[in-house]
């Protein structure tokens, strides 16, 4: 059986078709800027409607890509929107998909069942940067409850501290302060602690964009970062005279948060001085794939191939089918970074390619079941 | 609230029924508005020129073709070169601190709203509305121009058919559209061509050959062959676009029109003809539909003005109008799905794409 799972972030939607073992088979990627969208605390109604085609479209590409289960996810991004309840819904009547909202401790922890291959890297540290919320997890530790996660994000550091679009020095000066003094009230370790940061989550990606095109990386078998390569990186894109045009080129829906990301993730390198930055494909899809199909989260579903599709108003909670077995994530096989030894076991499956799309011939059928 | 309006890229039908509903809405509804013309495009804006647009200045602009404020090709790729006095966007950007400007509205095509796009990251209030006759702006159904050039387009379609038919010839008529094939693919099915090459379905010669023997096979006298200026061979459908640009100019050509209709006419032995439309696409009055699209998008953008919603462009989606961030568009192309309904229907009536045999 393939799993699509989709995920509604505050910059995009994005999905991936993965097998039964948990290897991701396909991958798709829209922006959709929701801060645009927004009316006060509140997703406008052209906002859902945005978001209604989106999820629509990611639906059809999944049955193309031959998904049975439809899991729609969504983090801070729309849990802190006050009108939450009647998104859903709206999402429900219109395509038949069900959201789950993913509070902020599962976020944490999605991240670190799709990371934990990295946990035998070098003093590992994994640091999810998104819109509403951020997560750090040590990665030595196994438990839910060892996680950080911090109700803000970067959009609430941009509109707290960044006047324009671009934070000044001494926005960014107040940022990092700001935030430190949260890690410090958390007891978020400090220097010494780690020492590979592997960042994970579209933001992150966006940045190794940049960063790739920046310093003339292509091909890399993993997506490693140079410390010294990230900061004068930072330093163009809060400060140079074209760090539009590279944001517009590799990631423009990402303009409103980058200069919060950069100045959040200097601050983290610096406080935990790490050696390594590694950036993962790996995320909250595909934690939350591995938390379902371990019966740890009873996500909703929509069954993409039914033969009774006609009543999309039916979707209900699925029960996890219990007997499916854990998944073994699949060895990694990439390149790793210097000073790093990771594990055989236990890593992220490595993705292929994104296969060619296949073209859609019938009509979506659908069919929810409990 | 000052607003300064400017049109950048080709012109085309409906830029000034634009500028007419964006005035008129502001003049109707904001009081001490104060609305400012900025002449061809971003380069009226490096050099800090504007001019005031009053109320007088929007009448019986809805049916006049063009564009009253001028217009210019402003390469985006210039626009962050280190020059003398800073870069192309960091001139703009000061002039439009200098200008005063509250709001900047750039009416243009792909191109114009990435540069949009760009002083909206640098903290402009910038609102597009999108203009092309391509109708190939990531993110609305259609672009105003675009049903315009349609119409102009079948209608140019439709006399070059008689002349074609009365001398049993094949005739190739080129149409506008380097990267999509819309307007060949609208106009040349409304026109009822017999055959349509266009950019997103490269063709193969044999393909084209053998559609035009088997039209004389059967008795036809006459072909007609709608031809995008970016249609490629499936040889050239590999090459980057530079590379097929510089081989192609190496022959003294820019599109492939001129070349297939010679092997096409060497081929079949037919007298084959064929015809550059050229600038008429982009000339003259609105049609009916674009005076409508125009006023609808004029004034949408406008009242995004208003409420103060920037950083975002005016949009044409299930027959609604509405709006997309900047972010999610600039650089982003619409293309024809080559297994797209529309081909699928074109190709339902027999309508060849020059890519099967």
């Amino acid at each position: 059986m393939k799993y699509s799972v989709i995920d509604v972030s505050s910059s995009s939607v994005s999905m991936i078709v993965a097998e039964r073992g948990g290897e991701v088979l396909f991958k798709e990627r829209a922006s959709l800027s929701l801060v645009h969208y927004l009316e006060g605390e509140k997703l406008s109604l052209s906002g859902m409607e945005k978001l209604a085609v989106l999820l629509e479209h990611m639906k059809t590409v999944a049955m193309a890509e031959g998904a049975e289960r439809c899991y729609v996810i969504s983090t801070a991004a729309l849990r802190h929107v006050r009108n939450s309840k009647e998104i859903a819904s709206f999402i429900k009547k219109r395509t038949g998909l069900s959201v789950n909202y993913i509070d902020e401790p599962t976020e944490a922890y999605c991240d670190y069942l799709a990371n934990r291959g990295y946990a035998a890297l070098d003093r590992a540290v994994l640091v999810d940067l998104g819109g509403k919320s951020i997560e750090i997890c040590d990665l030595s530790k196994t438990e839910k409850g060892e996680m950080f996660g911090f109700e803000f994000g970067l959009i609430d550091l941009t509109h707290k501290f960044v006047s324009n679009i671009y934070p000044s020095r001494e926005e960014g000066k107040a940022m990092r302060k700001f935030l430190n003094k949260k890690l410090d009230a958390a007891n978020v370790p400090c220097e010494g602690a780690f020492a590979t940061a592997v960042l994970v989550g579209a933001t992150a990606n966006a940045i190794y964009d940049i960063y790739a095109d920046f310093a003339k990386v292509s091909g890399a078998e993993q997506k490693v970062m140079e410390y010294a390569r990230f900061k004068k990186l930072a330093k163009r894109l809060l400060e140079g005279a074209d760090r539009s045009r590279l944001i517009l080129k590799n990631a423009p829906e990402k303009v409103y948060v980058l200069g919060a990301a950069l100045t959040a993730l200097k601050a983290v390198f610096k406080r935990f001085a790490v050696e390594n930055i590694i950036v993962s494909d790996h995320g909250v899809k595909e934690g939350y794939l591995c938390l379902v199909r371990e019966g740890k989260e009873k996500g909703r579903y929509t069954l993409l191939t039914s033969a009774n599709a006609e009543d999309a108003a039916s979707a209900v909670t699925v029960a996890v089918d219990a007997a499916l077995p854990v998944p073994a994530p699949a060895p990694k096989k990439r390149g790793r970074p210097k000073k790093v030894q990771p594990q055989q076991e236990g890593a992220p499956a490595e993705e292929k390619a994104p296969k060619k799309r296949r073209e859609v011939k019938t009509q979506t059928q659908r069919g929810d079941h409990e | 609230m000052k607003i300064g309006i400017l049109t950048s890229g080709g012109d085309c039908a409906g830029l000034n029924p634009v500028i007419r509903a964006i005035g008129l809405y502001l003049y109707n509804n904001v009081k001490n508005v104060e609305l400012v013309g900025i002449p061809e495009g971003y380069a009226g804006l490096i050099r800090g020129e504007s001019f005031p647009l009053t109320c007088d200045d929007l009448k019986g602009l809805l049916t006049l073709g063009g564009t009253i404020l001028r217009t210019r090709r402003t390469p985006f790729k210039r626009m962050t070169v280190m020059e003398e006095g800073g870069t192309r966007l960091s001139k703009m950007i000061a002039n439009y601190k200098k200008m005063g400007l509250d709001c900047l509205f750039t009416l243009g095509g792909a191109g114009t709203h990435k540069t949009a796009a760009l002083l909206s990251m640098e903290g402009c209030n910038v609102i597009g509305v999108p203009k092309t006759i391509d109708n190939d702006i990531f993110g609305t159904d259609v672009t105003f121009g675009f049903r315009t050039a349609v119409e102009v387009v079948t209608e140019a379609f439709d006399r070059i058919e008689t002349t074609t038919r009365s001398h049993s010839r094949i005739m190739l008529v080129e149409v506008m559209g380097n990267k999509a094939g819309w307007l060949t693919l609208h106009s040349g099915i409304a026109a009822g061509a017999h055959m349509i090459l266009i950019p997103e379905i490269p063709f193969n010669l044999n393909a084209v050959c053998s559609f035009v023997d088997a039209r004389i096979a059967a008795g036809e006298t006459y072909t007609m062959i709608a031809v995008a200026e970016g249609a490629t061979l499936d040889t050239e459908a590999k090459l980057k676009r530079e590379e097929r640009t510089f081989a192609r100019s190496a022959l003294g050509e820019s599109t492939i029109t001129r070349h297939l209709a010679e092997v096409i006419g060497e081929h079949t032995g037919q007298e084959t003809r064929h015809s550059v439309l050229g600038y008429l696409q982009r000339g003259g009055t609105p049609c009916a539909f674009d005076r409508l699209l125009c006023t609808q998008l004029g004034s949408y953008a406008a009242r995004l003005a208003v409420e103060g919603k920037f950083g975002v462009t005016a949009a044409v989606l299930g027959n609604k109008i509405t709006f997309n961030a900047l972010a999610d568009v600039a650089g982003k192309y619409k293309f024809v799905d080559p297994k797209g309904e529309e081909v699928a229907i074109a190709r339902g009536i027999g309508i060849s794409f020059g890519d099967r045999v």
